[in-house]
């Protein structure tokens, strides 16, 4: 590399990026996904003459957000260093079977519940493992983690779906403190925790070192493989809480891994801004982000638009959401960091 | 290849000139597709030393259920070949399904229905290569999204519900009967890696999509027209899934809405197997369908040791990831 | 294109006059005038940085120059893209060989215009005997059919030579070529660019072996710091002659008096170290002594100074911080030792330049801040604040992006994240690259202090001022060894020599990447 090569990409990328204005403008556009939130609340409103703000259907979409929201607490950690996982499907049911067969063995709730958390780390934790030193993609290990989770879900129910659960297990998910559900109340106690926990350890800081550069943050001396595991190892675990209350919730535990669930992830965690390249993001505006999406959906509930549509409207969102999300960045800023297609 | 690669090519005894060419490429030939091989090794002894393995019935239905992993792992060696990746060819396959079987069943002639798949499906694989090429995002995420897009369309077009055909159609016949023994659509299969492997040797577009896989920029450079090159891969890989759509009707007789999304892995799977590289720019497609027939074959030889066919879906987990280490 | 033949032996084929390239804070070229006649081999020499491959890039239409024109048979001309370069018969062969492992000989040769048949298809016989009639004349006896991936680099840097000549160029320009030849593919490639000489192509010849010059030029430019120093047939220079214009100088640039006095404390030893690139490096690193090492690209250091931070791999050797031997070294542990590199590309290996200055200075101090994993804002601020002040990081507030600072505050942050790691020995990996003269002053400076201080400094740097001006000992590197130890004081054309790689016949030589890494 020489001295005229160096220079001359710092001009171009002095001309062509935003590299973060002013402290107000840079407020704005990091938190822009509460204002997006804002706005469909409000359209959600108008187009179903009101229905939308009933608490019913508020409670409701919390309910089907928690889970979610839960879920893309890890996913977004694992886009934050670079990755991806697509095993949060497989794991979530993997996970709620593993819990629901444990109560209905009478096992207490938090117990099994634990079982299930236990579950989600040893699937992350191969996920993390074989990233790292089997040197595979991230899309690829998770991909096959999908498959195999799943597979090991129905081996485990013999294919047969858990259709009834003792009522304290189900109490994970169905109990409210006054009009709110418990499980927001972990979602965003997750949240906090977690958001706390990233901004300001050595592990939070590695997380977005990694996915900022790789190869400096192996210079900088940070614990990277430590971190990488770790991230994934969390991914399992929340995708597994996230299974088990939301089967608390439905009262119902099927060995099928469904695609929706990942798809709605992965939206809320890209919605929120955060880079597919990794090293920029916000826990919380992933939060923003699954708001987002269920609200849409909620929306095209209530329109009476069919269900089965759903995954098609969302794709359509990730891939409009990945393409504003680097537009706004800059196209410069990502194309840097994007090695072929 | 790397580690593996070496292993094996330390292994095996150096051959000196004396010995002559042949010799020295089977021993290229044998580093070049050591995963196909060691597979087909492990496969092998459990398959002989099974009597059940070697029968008319089995070896016919071996053909048959091949036939749509084939179809469709050579539609995805496409784009790994220009270093990118499909994941939406499960959703392609089912769409193709739905497509086919609704215009069967409005009385349409099969070829009507043929066409019909493969002109939409083919138009979501336009998009896709079109979104990758232009916008330049990253393919995995472009196909995600088109994997539910086409997942939505085929849901809403068959209002979620299989549909029937009736025995009667011509369509079966495609899967049932053949050549002797060997299925009508798996003939089809071999023609389709005839045709793409004259594409990729003979048509420039084709032959350049090595190119672009192997070194984006150099290729451009050199002048290659790097966005029609991406765009006719993904067009292509869709337009393979399709016709595996097609197949797939056949052997179910019905549209199939909801498809097997582990088809995906299973295409990457086969086609890391066969020697085709996700990193870009290498493989073939004899690789690519002889891959998915090793694939193939272990989940046959699971199913005849009376393996639960859920465990097959574990191992097909490890094989991927195994393949993928080894490259 | 027109043929040699109705060009006047005496006009110029090329001339490029007055070009000047500027790029932000450093001019890599002023007003350079060169000309290029037809069926001539002209050599361009000059150290690291002096702007031979900026000009070029200039020419192949890589860059587009500030100010100056270029002139083809006379006419004016503009080159605004590589492509646009190619058709007007300019071909250039790099020195990162653009290659593509996983296509044959024939394919990278033809890439872009693969001759069709009827029907549109591909003519493979006539790609092959294209191929073949190129790798005839570069003297490869392979088939067209080989992968390039399996072909040996010298093997792969002819081939890259015979896709410039499918072109049949009038104007070729070679960056390095002989770099990775030896014996009879050097012979080939002289007698190869002999003949395109005979035709009348002319040829721009790029390389240190300043025998080469002599052995194939007929004229000579030297080059420093952008400016031509002179341009002379080769029949009227010397070796000497060449080197003492491409090195010799006023001092413009005024450094801080080296301080005399040395501790006798080792603080780091290093014996037979060999890692993929270099080979049995030993020397000794005293408390408060700055060790320069100099080398052309390709000489190893880099990898060396890579290997003591832990990231590349040591094949054999030892390292020993404050005598004691470090095993199974990793960057973290080289840290905790008291050892911290600054890299050589701040962009790719030091920064992360999204994330904000106060992040990227903070993030190999970090576990000095933590306890039990969390880190004490208050701690790690203070220090980032005190270490912004010390080096002067001019930026507007700790929080933009690092991205958005110029080069040398973004050196500045590199060195100040490698400071706050409190370390006694600080490898600096070209520490003042592609930055403006006052943070290079800011910089020596500072080496200056922390070598009074008492820290121990390795000092990489192709700039043989900086080298030479800075520095207690220096050690010489050249195609992955030390070839000379030197003490002030320094003769800067001795160690040019010292660096310069040597002719074709010694044996010693290891196989360096052409990629341009040290």
């Amino acid at each position: 590399m020489e001295t005229e090569t160096t220079a001359e990409t710092e001009s171009a990328a002095a001309r062509d990026t935003t590299w973060g204005l002013s402290l107000i403008g840079g407020a704005v556009r990091q938190y822009r996904i509460w204002l997006i939130l804002l706005l469909l609340m409000l359209i959600a409103t108008i187009a179903s003459s009101g229905n939308f703000i009933h608490l019913s259907n508020l409670i409701n979409d919390l309910f089907i957000a928690a889970p979610l929201g839960i879920a893309a607490i890890g996913e977004t950690l694992v886009i934050l260093t670079g990755g991806i996982d697509l095993s949060v499907a497989s794991v979530w049911i993997l996970a709620s079977v593993v819990a629901g067969t444990a109560a209905n063995q009478g096992v207490s709730p938090l117990l099994a519940l634990l079982f299930a958390l236990l579950i989600g780390a040893l699937a992350g934790a191969i996920n993390g493992l074989v990233v790292i030193f089997l040197k595979v993609s991230p899309l690829i290990v998770t991909l096959g983690m999908l498959v195999m989770a799943e597979g090991a879900a129905r081996i485990y129910t013999n294919n047969n779906p858990i259709l009834s659960l003792p009522s304290d297990f189900q109490a994970l998910g169905t109990t409210s403190v006054g009009p709110v559900p418990v499980q927001v109340i972990v979602w965003v106690a997750m949240v906090a925790l977690m958001g706390g926990i990233i901004a300001r350890s050595v592990l939070g800081k590695t997380i977005y070192a990694v996915g900022g550069n790789p190869t400096a943050s192996r210079y900088f001396g940070l614990p990277v493989a430590a971190s990488l595991v770790t991230v994934y190892c969390l991914s399992g675990v929340f995708a597994a809480l996230a299974g088990t209350l939301q089967s608390a919730y439905l009262n119902i535990a099927l060995p099928n891994a469904d695609l929706t669930t990942l798809f709605d992830v992965i939206a809320g965690v890209v919605i929120g801004g955060a880079s597919l390249f990794g090293g920029e993001g916000k826990l919380v505006n992933t939060m923003g982000g699954v708001l987002v999406v269920v609200v849409i959906e909620n929306t095209l509930r209530i329109v009476g638009v069919s269900q089965l549509i759903f995954q098609a409207v969302v794709g359509l969102i990730i891939v409009g959401a990945v393409y504003l999300n680097v537009g706004l960045r800059g196209k410069a800023h990502d194309r840097v960091r994007q090695k072929g297609i | 290849m790397a580690t593996f690669k070496k292993a094996v090519e330390g292994a095996l005894p150096a051959f000196p000139p004396a010995i002559g060419r042949t010799a020295r490429w089977l021993k290229h030939f044998g580093v070049q597709n050591s995963i196909l091989l060691a597979v087909l090794a492990l496969v092998t002894i459990p398959a002989l030393t099974n009597p059940s393995f070697t029968t008319e019935a089995n070896l016919v239905g071996l053909l048959q259920a091949s036939a749509v992993l084939t179809t469709v792992t050579m539609g995805e060696a496409m784009v790994m070949l220009v270093a990118g990746i499909d994941l939406a060819v499960g959703a392609a396959v089912a769409l193709g399904s739905t497509i086919l079987a609704l215009t069967i069943a409005a009385g349409h002639p099969l070829l009507v229905g043929v066409v019909a798949s493969v002109v939409v499906v083919g138009l979501c694989g336009f998009v896709s290569g079109l979104v990758v090429a232009k916008l330049k995002l990253p393919s995995f995420i472009v196909t995600f999204g088109m994997l539910g897009v086409e997942e939505g369309i085929a849901l809403v077009i068959s209002g979620g519900n299989r549909i029937s055909l009736p025995f009667s159609s011509n369509l079966p016949s495609l899967m049932y009967s053949g050549v002797g023994d060997i299925p009508y659509a798996f003939c089809l299969s071999l023609v389709l890696l005839a045709a793409g492997s004259f594409f990729l040797r003979y048509i420039r577009t084709g032959r350049r999509m090595y190119a672009t896989g192997s070194n984006l920029d150099a290729a451009r450079v050199s002048g290659v027209r790097i966005d029609r090159v991406i765009i006719t891969a993904f067009v292509l890989s869709s337009v393979f899934a399709a016709l595996g759509g097609v197949i797939y009707t056949s052997r179910i007789i019905s549209g199939d809405p909801v498809g097997d999304l582990t088809l995906n892995l299973q295409a990457i799977a086969a086609g890391v197997i066969g020697g085709v590289s996700l990193f870009g720019g290498r493989g073939t497609l004899r690789g690519a369908f002889l891959g998915a027939i090793a694939y193939t074959l272990i989940i046959n030889v699971l199913n005849l040791y009376g393996v639960n066919p859920n465990v097959a879906e574990l191992v097909s987990g490890v094989i991927i990831i195994g393949a993928a280490y080894a490259s | 294109m027109m043929s040699a033949a109705t060009v006047s032996p005496e006009a110029p084929l090329l001339e490029m006059k007055g070009i000047t390239k500027r790029f932000p804070g450093v001019t890599a070229l002023s007003a350079v005038t060169f000309d290029l006649k037809a069926g001539e081999i002209h050599c361009l020499v000059g150290e690291n940085g002096a702007g031979k491959s900026t000009l070029m890039k200039v020419l192949s239409g890589l860059y587009q120059a500030d100010e100056g024109h270029l002139l083809l048979q006379g006419k004016p001309i503009q080159i605004r893209s590589p492509i646009d370069g190619l058709n007007q018969g300019i071909g250039v062969v790099y020195q990162e060989l653009e290659l593509m492992d996983d296509l044959s000989i024939a394919e990278n040769i033809l890439l872009g215009r693969e001759p069709l048949r009827q029907a549109r298809i591909l003519n493979w016989r006539q790609i092959h005997a294209t191929a073949m009639r190129v790798l005839d004349e570069l003297g490869l006896h392979l088939p067209p059919t080989m992968l390039v991936g399996r072909l040996t680099v010298a093997q792969k840097q002819l081939v890259a030579i015979g896709k410039a000549l499918a072109l049949h160029p009038q104007i070729l320009v070679l960056d390095e070529p002989s770099a990775t030849l030896a014996g009879k593919e050097l012979d080939v490639l002289f007698s190869l660019l002999r003949k395109l000489r005979g035709e009348g192509v002319g040829l721009i010849y790029i390389s240190h072996r300043l025998e080469e010059i002599f052995t194939l030029g007929d004229r000579v430019t030297v080059l420093r710091d952008g400016h031509v120093v002179e341009t002379q047939p080769v029949a009227a220079v010397t070796e000497g002659d060449l080197i003492r214009k491409m090195v010799g100088r006023e001092v413009s640039q005024r450094f801080p008096e080296r301080p005399q006095s040395v501790a006798p404390q080792v603080l780091l030893g290093v014996e037979g170290l060999s890692t993929d690139s270099v080979r049995d490096v030993s020397f000794d690193l005293h408390k408060g002594e700055v060790l320069g090492f100099a080398g052309l690209v390709g000489c190893g250091v880099d990898s060396l100074a890579r290997a003591l931070m832990g990231i590349e791999r040591i094949r054999r050797g030892t390292i020993a911080v404050g005598g004691k031997r470090l095993h199974h070294l990793s960057p973290q542990r080289a840290i905790r030792s008291g050892m911290v590199l600054v890299p050589e590309d701040r962009k790719t290996q030091g920064l992360v330049l999204i994330h904000s200055v106060y992040d990227n200075m903070s993030y190999s101090a970090l576990s000095q801040c933590a306890r039990i994993g969390f880190i004490h804002v208050g701690q790690l601020t203070s220090m980032v604040t005190r270490f912004r002040d010390r080096l002067n990081v001019r930026t507007a507030t700790l929080h933009q992006a690092v991205g958005s600072l110029s080069g040398g505050n973004q050196q500045k942050v590199v060195l100040a994240r490698a400071l706050m790691t409190e370390p006694h020995i600080l490898i600096l990996d070209e520490p003042t690259r592609g930055i403006d003269v006052g943070a290079k002053a800011e910089i020596y400076q500072l080496i200056r202090n922390l070598a009074a201080e008492g820290h121990a400094i390795v000092l990489i740097s192709s700039e043989l001022v900086e080298v030479t001006a800075l520095s207690h000992r220096i050690l010489v590197m050249s195609e992955g060894v030390v070839t000379a130890r030197m003490e002030p004081p320094y003769v800067e054309a001795e160690i040019l020599q010292a660096a310069l790689p040597k002719s074709v016949g010694e044996p010693e030589a290891l196989p360096t990447t052409a990629k341009g890494r040290r």
